[in-house]
């Protein structure tokens, strides 16, 4: 049976329940290693650390979690290739996965003003002191921008019952043939006029109920976009 | 327009789910969740990000937010996403503030804040391609920094999406008797699925 790596990476594990499935010996073991870290700051030396080619990066979400909207704790970033993973006291273990299929040795905390780093090879924690600060600490704080550009490039690029090109055309508004455009068209500026007929119509006219509801997504999600990007803009964000 | 696909063909964690809200919410809440879990790897992700947006850690109050929920809503005639938003607001903010910053929010008793970043999401609802720098500096001006800028920012853009699909897919304001009950389960649960 192989090893397992205990857990050593539960920082906020007591205001997290779902941590409660860890064993009352590695949580244990994780506050002793914790409390030697903190209070000694003759950090191990480690021989990975000098490869460690990413120290920073602008992510505030775990990409992995997204998908299935799991939630994290805390986040850590994959010191060799600058991917984001949830730590140990996180449901998913996106960090610990990603190193047991990629044999990536170190992650960092990317918690603002945390500076340490775990090598899971060498067991070891280690500090990040005089390493270039991470660049979402820098920025202001914004947990919208990414789920929110994720979240529509895939409503509207994913395979659906209606095909990509059309939705995509539909996000814009340009493009479609006539009773589609139509349709879009008025979903986009009045869909409180929207009424059975409109779905009707679009049925008679070949297309699925499951196709009527993906063109009305689209259409929808493309007029917010729209608003959305031109906000941005002004704010000087896009 | 109702569609039929949205009343069938949910599997068995969406149905108990959107039983214990029918109980708990009444039928207009369940109306909502029903989009949601209908394709639950979207409309999740979705709902988490309205609840973060109106009830997650920010400089606006929770009030305020249900504010500028509403008022986009009627912005976008959405019924729906009035009287459900407008519910909690006015739970929040007395009946006759809610009700004068949503008929003209230049003159009503709000924050200036709350007030320049109302000016900011009616343009951006109405004319996204007016927006300039001015309106920028405007909000800066009335001592919104760029974090509380974004927050309304991205609700303006969840209802702009939102209210389009509630009144496409003919979501129903809820009758009177059924709001109190839709109000207690908002308050309490929020918008996650």
């Amino acid at each position: 049976m192989p090893r397992t790596i205990p857990t050593t990476d539960a920082i906020a594990a007591e205001s997290f329940d779902e941590a409660r499935s860890l064993t009352l010996s590695e949580r244990l073991a994780d506050a002793v290693r914790r409390v030697a870290f903190q209070r000694s700051f003759a950090h191990r030396e480690c021989g990975h650390l000098g490869a460690a080619r990413m120290s920073s990066t602008e992510s505030v979400t775990c990409p992995a979690c997204e998908p299935d909207g799991s939630r994290w704790v805390h986040l850590r970033m994959c010191m060799t290739c600058g991917i984001v993973g949830c730590c140990d006291s996180s449901r998913q273990r996106h960090a610990r996965t990603h190193f047991e299929a990629t044999s990536h040795p170190i992650i960092r905390s990317i918690e603002p003003g945390e500076e340490w780093a775990w090598c899971f090879v060498d067991r070891a924690y280690l500090s990040l002191r005089g390493w270039e600060p991470l660049g979402r600490v820098k920025q202001p704080r914004d947990a919208f921008t990414e789920p929110v550009r994720r979240l529509t490039e895939r409503r509207l690029s994913e395979p659906g019952a209606l095909d990509v090109t059309v939705r995509q055309a539909a996000a814009v508004g340009a493009g479609l043939p006539a009773p589609l455009a139509a349709y879009v068209e008025k979903v986009r500026r009045y869909a409180y006029r929207v009424m059975d007929e409109d779905a009707e119509a679009l049925v008679r006219g070949g297309l699925s109920e499951e196709q009527v509801l993906e063109l009305t997504e689209a259409a929808a999600f493309g007029a917010a976009l729209t608003r959305l990007d031109a906000a941005l803009a002004v704010l000087g964000r896009s | 327009m109702r569609l039929a696909t949205l009343e069938r063909g949910y599997p068995l964690v969406a149905r108990l789910k959107l039983a214990v809200i029918r109980r708990l919410g009444g039928a207009a809440v369940e109306d909502a969740a029903k989009t949601f879990l209908y394709r639950p790897q979207w409309g999740r992700p979705f709902a988490a990000i309205l609840h973060t947006l109106l009830r997650g850690p920010s400089r606006w109050s929770v009030g305020e937010r249900e504010l500028f929920a509403a008022f986009i809503s009627k912005l976008n005639r959405c019924s729906y996403c009035v009287g459900a938003h407008g519910a909690v607001a006015s739970k929040y903010v007395s009946d006759e503030v809610f009700q004068m910053a949503l008929d003209d929010w230049r003159t009503a008793p709000v924050r200036p804040e709350v007030r320049a970043m109302l000016s900011f999401v009616e343009k951006m609802t109405l004319a996204p391609d007016m927006l300039g720098s001015d309106d920028a500096s405007a909000l800066r001006a009335a001592g919104v920094d760029e974090r509380d800028a974004l927050e309304g920012i991205y609700i303006c853009w969840w209802f702009n999406a939102g209210n389009r699909l509630a009144d496409a897919f003919g979501l129903e304001q809820p009758s009177p008797e059924a709001l109190p009950r839709a109000l207690r389960f908002l308050l309490l649960f929020g918008y996650r699925v």
